[in-house]
């Protein structure tokens, strides 16, 4: 009993001996890392107390930390309308779409780009293709607008008027907007994408390629064999990062693109509109809290799960 | 070069890559042509006509309204620069600083410092949490630092700069250095940085276009019109605008006091290109002194 | 580390006290026999006409009036509208100090259970007999919250109807006699004309934020059903005094249904459910003709000067007073005031002192406006809009007693006389003092509202069929549990009978 407690602490002292060592000698890198880690202590740390607001019926007076505890009350609304459903169905669909699809291409944008050979020509493309960006949803939404708009609408005034196509009421057709979304958010943000990829091709080592050119590659080999492998940890942990947000839907995009028609819920609800739509007169920071709860925690199974498959593959790759 | 024009696509590769990329382009640069024209066009022809790309009747309406006081839009325009830059240059160099460590595959403490930063991706107190840090604990209210410390640093960021690290530093490298006895400080600064430059200025243009675009910060923590950011200036604007149009049909007499005219649409269109087109305009500019010319001095190396 | 930031806190504090005890201001001062320390207020509300160049010289005006008057200061905290929506929430939430805030009718109801704001009633026995002169017990009772006083009005036009206003040209010209349109079938009529006629015309315009008010059906008692206060959707049914949902009241019903057919013909524009574009902007760019607004006085006098053509009234609902309308514009005294008894008298004096309430309206005398009797002003030499003056915050409405303000040179002299016998002229709402509180069952609500957003546009605008669009709507209600919402409203509502007797 008594030499095991010994052993026990001789381990214990060897380890914090075997720590203290490693401060010593990383101690550069570790100091390095000090501002950041205030940064994010200040700004995501300190805040976090705000979490609890999401357990809490919520009086000014007696603060955050006196306020009585209500359980899970505050998350009940999420789940009380047969909406629940179709809200998490839409988030998860669409941000698959957009996060597997827009990787797709703001990738071949990185790769194209990188082909050009005219140096004008390359700077003015990738100028181009990241405007959209600069765009706010709400203006994006009066352009798209100025487009659908069932009487002035461009598309229905002109281009179906020339392939003599009646009219259609975009804002109540739900089936349409699907299509409509997913390329109104591809298009404002692949470009955008691209820039991190461009970023990475610019690093790889040029002779990789003209070790390949001797051993007589061709384009499309050395894109498959050098271009894509190197992009591939980018690729990733873009993705498992996303995988965060899976559950948290593009509010501006989903809720100012289709001018919030009633009709099209169906297919343009997510859970950010819903909880807007669920607190805009109620104005219940508990409730708020709550969602926003809901959505970290799926974030944190989906990254976690992402994390393990990423590992099983290929551990160098991994988040942690 | 040459072996370059050996290595080059096929033309008709090229082709049908210029081709898709000059599509792409003009559905880019289409809309927001749009958006400046129709910031011109008189509001009686927008009602008329709608959106069109040469404006039916040109105006500078829009421009009069956002323009009233220029005194307060040029200060805000210095503000925003001001903060941009200080913010984002704070930024990207804490968070490199931050990013090369995780990178070390010897960090010992690397999955610790990892799951740190993550939580701060998937975990947010919220903005109520936030305020109080920031005004009773910081006491940062109605100050510029309201501006520039709430959006520091930036989880995804940190990691794509790990990630590049990872695949473009090798430990040959890091293991020569230490054999040449220079310390960490100083093999960071001369032999890490100059071959990673492609992405800070990738995320330093990330942080530059964040800090620009912010308009929250200014929103929740300044009440002084002497420390509003532009794009904050803007946001408002729009929103007066709307509870203009909304109350001034029923609650005020003394209208014609008020305003004679409210160019609701062109407004909107106007307040992007004051807000964003200095920051558009600006980037063939950083492109050219960041990317293109590191990217020469990378490959080089 | 908690006890630490304590520590460091008290330690603040106690520098931060020290230094302002070394100021002069710091002294107690007699004003009127009573002694009172200095201290400084914080005073938000919305600068509806924008940001002002001048603000800070005018706040210095009304600091120095205020000290010799309170032996106190205010720090004016005065966003534009715009801004405003947005920080107030955040500084109750967290207690930030705050002494009087504008507030509207859902803000103020809604924060009530979250102990945001202080009681009113024994301050204004004490500090605020002047606003408790003005007002009629009756009002003052209209503006309680469970029988206790939390907000109080700007003594404004304290009632409220909705009214029609015609293009009175186009009407001529087509030879429509607005002012007996009366029903909704002679409505469509006239509609139908103008869609024959007017080829340039939008028979009836729609939005999102357009409220149709009710034109008389054959029988109708347009006293009937009255909305409730503190939620949006129920009313209450004054012949059975039962609580309704307001989309199974049969007038309502019928009025949709009107509004179905009439976009089915065309009369209403075809984007009515998703276009930000208003009924006012569509009337100024001439793109209509019929304008729904508050039938208050004077209205159509600006309209017309708004729009550059004559505007003529037609059907107007019945001028109504209750809970509702006499909490559109309230300030109140949040939790977090450090002297919620010096901004009593502070409130106080915004109702009863005419100079300091026209400095925060209108700014400095012969600097910002020049008087052209005592009670009327105009714009400087060389101004043309009030905006450019350096100070005109639009306010009027916003704090204090509006009857005390001065007119505008185009203003009609006589328009307070005209609010006074408005005001006068209003019947009294049954559920007036009822106010429905939501917090035993916000559940409930919140998944409610996602339901009724969904639908109720679409029905209003005649977008979707009336009856099939209510019964979908209904049964999806009754499945998140609108029936409970129902029975919640009826049992507050008996129980607030029983106390009024």
């Amino acid at each position: 009993m008594d030499t095991q407690l010994k052993l026990d602490k001789k381990i214990k002292d060897a380890r914090s001996r075997k720590f203290m060592k490693a401060v010593v000698k990383y101690k550069a890198l570790l100091i390095m890392m000090i501002p950041c880690s205030i940064i994010l202590f200040i700004n995501s740390y300190l805040p976090l107390f705000g979490l609890i607001i999401a357990f809490k019926n919520i009086n000014y007076k007696d603060g955050i930390f006196r306020s009585p505890w209500s359980g899970l009350e505050n998350f009940r609304f999420l789940f009380s309308t047969d909406a629940a459903w179709r809200i998490t169905r839409n988030t998860i669909a669409y941000n698959l779409v957009f996060i597997f699809v827009g990787m797709v291409i703001s990738v071949a944008i990185a790769i194209a780009l990188n082909e050009i050979r005219n140096r004008y020509l390359k700077k003015c493309y990738q100028t181009l293709v990241i405007l959209p960006n600069f765009l706010s949803m709400v203006v994006v939404a009066y352009i798209v607008y100025s487009f659908l708009n069932p009487e002035q609408g461009y598309m229905n005034t002109t281009i179906l008027k020339k392939m003599n196509i009646t009219p259609i009421k975009w804002y109540d057709e739900p089936i349409y907007w699907p299509y409509i979304l997913i390329l109104t958010k591809l298009w404002h943000s692949v470009g955008y994408g691209s820039i991190i990829y461009i970023a990475t091709l610019t690093g790889i080592d040029s002779q990789l390629y003209e070790a390949a050119i001797i051993d007589g590659a061709s384009k499309w080999q050395q894109t498959k064999y050098i271009t894509i492998p190197s992009l591939s940890g980018m690729m990733i942990i873009s993705i498992v990062l996303a995988l965060g947000n899976i559950i948290k839907g593009d509010f501006g995009l989903f809720f100012q693109v289709p001018m919030s028609s009633g009709l099209l819920y169906g297919v343009t609800d997510v859970v950010d509109t819903y909880v807007y739509r669920a607190l805009i007169t109620l104005q219940d920071i508990g409730m708020a809290s709550a969602a926003g709860f809901y959505q970290s925690v799926v974030g944190l199974i989906m990254v976690v799960i992402a994390n393990l498959i990423v590992r099983k593959i290929d551990k160098e790759q991994a988040l942690f | 070069m040459k072996k370059y024009e050996v290595n080059a696509v096929s033309k008709t590769a090229e082709i049908i890559i210029n081709g898709g990329f000059i599509l792409f382009s003009l559905a880019c640069v289409l809309p927001l042509l749009l958006v400046v024209s129709v910031s011109f066009t008189s509001e009686s022809a927008i009602m008329d006509f709608g959106y069109s790309f040469i404006p039916k009747e040109f105006s500078l309406d829009a421009y009069d309204f956002l323009f009233s006081d220029s005194e307060v839009i040029f200060r805000a325009y210095g503000v925003t620069i001001f903060v941009t830059i200080v913010g984002s240059l704070i930024s990207i160099i804490s968070m490199t600083l931050y990013a090369y460590p995780l990178s070390r595959e010897d960090f010992p403490f690397k999955s610790f410092f990892n799951v740190y930063l993550l939580i701060t991706l998937l975990f947010s107190g919220g903005l109520v949490a936030s305020y109080m840090v920031n005004v009773t604990i910081l006491g940062l209210k109605n100050t510029v630092w309201a501006l520039i410390v709430p959006s520091l640093g930036g989880g995804f960021s940190i990691f794509v700069i790990r990630t590049y690290f990872k695949k473009n530093i090798p430990s040959e490298l890091i293991e020569a250095a230490v054999i040449d006895g220079a310390g960490e400080f100083r093999t960071f600064v001369q032999i890490i940085l100059p071959v990673v430059q492609p992405i800070i200025a990738s995320m330093l243009l990330f942080s530059i276009f964040g800090y620009w675009n912010n308009w929250t910060n200014s929103l929740y923590y300044i009440s002084t019109p002497k420390l509003y950011t532009l794009q904050h200036l803007m946001q408002q604007a729009m929103l007066n605008l709307n509870f203009i149009r909304q109350s001034f049909s029923d609650n005020l007499s003394a209208m014609e006091n008020f305003m004679k005219l409210l160019p609701e649409q062109s407004v909107r269109m106007a307040m992007v290109v004051v807000g964003v087109g200095p920051i558009v305009a600006a980037y063939p500019f950083f492109q050219k002194y960041f990317i293109q010319g590191l990217t020469e001095g990378s490959v080089k190396g | 580390m908690k006890r630490r930031v304590g520590i460091l806190l008290v330690m603040v504090m106690s520098l931060a006290m020290l230094i302002s005890a070394c100021s002069a201001k710091n002294e107690a001062k007699k004003v009127d026999g009573v002694e009172l320390p200095y201290v400084k207020l914080t005073v938000m509300y919305p600068f509806v006409g924008g940001d002002q160049k001048d603000k800070e010289l005018v706040e210095q005006e009304i600091n120095k009036y205020l000290m010799e008057k309170l032996n106190c200061e205010v720090n004016l905290d005065v966003p534009s509208y715009g801004s405003f929506t947005s920080k107030w929430p955040l500084m109750l939430q967290t207690n930030e100090q705050l002494d009087l805030l504008w507030v509207k009718d859902a803000a103020l109801i809604q924060n009530i259970p979250r102990k945001a704001f202080t009681p009113l009633d024994d301050l204004l026995q004490q500090h605020g007999q002047g606003i408790a002169s003005l007002f009629t017990e009756q009002e003052l009772n209209a503006m309680k919250i469970n029988g206790t006083l939390y907000g109080i009005s700007t003594y404004k036009e304290l009632a409220a109807n909705n009214c029609y206003f015609y293009d009175d040209a186009v009407a001529k010209r087509n030879g429509i006699d607005y002012a007996n349109i009366t029903t909704y079938s002679q409505l469509g009529d006239a509609l139908e004309i103008i869609k024959k006629n007017e080829k340039n015309l939008v028979p009836l315009w729609m939005n999102q934020g357009t409220a149709i008010p009710p034109l008389m059906v054959e029988g109708e008692d347009p006293f009937r059903f009255e909305l409730i206060q503190g939620i949006d959707i129920l009313e209450l049914d004054t012949h059975t005094d039962k609580i309704i949902s307001k989309f199974d009241d049969p007038y309502l019903r019928e009025k949709y249904k009107y509004m179905r057919s009439w976009y089915e013909k065309g009369y209403i524009n075809q984007d009515a459910s998703t276009t930000e574009i208003g009924q006012s902007t569509s009337n100024k760019n001439g793109k209509t003709w019929i304008q729904i607004a508050s039938g208050k006085p004077g209205q159509e006098d600006t309209m017309s000067l708004d729009n550059g053509r004559k505007y003529g009234r037609g059907h107007a609902t019945p001028v109504m007073k209750s809970s509702r309308t006499m909490m559109g514009s309230m300030l109140a005294i949040p939790g977090s005031s450090v002297d919620p008894e010096r901004a009593m008298m502070l409130m106080n004096l915004l109702y009863t002192d005419k100079y300091l309430l026209n400095l925060m309206q209108f700014g400095i005398e012969d600097k910002h406006y020049i008087k052209v009797d005592e009670n009327t002003i105009k714009l400087p030499q060389g101004i043309e809009r009030a905006t450019d003056s350096g100070y005109y915050p639009a306010t009027e409405w916003v704090i204090g007693n509006q009857f005390l303000n001065y007119l505008w040179q185009n203003e009609k002299p006589s328009k307070w006389q005209e609010y006074e016998e408005y005001n006068k002229s209003a019947t009294m709402a049954k559920s007036t003092g009822f106010i429905f509180d939501q917090t035993s069952i916000k559940t409930e609500i919140a998944a409610i509202n996602t339901i009724i957003k969904e639908y109720e546009l679409l029905i209003m605008s005649g977008t979707i069929d009336t009856d099939s669009g209510l019964k979908e709507m209904k049964a999806k209600l009754e499945n998140t549990g609108s029936l409970k919402v129902l029975e919640e409203a009826q049992k507050q509502y008996e129980a607030w009978k029983v106390s009024k007797q």
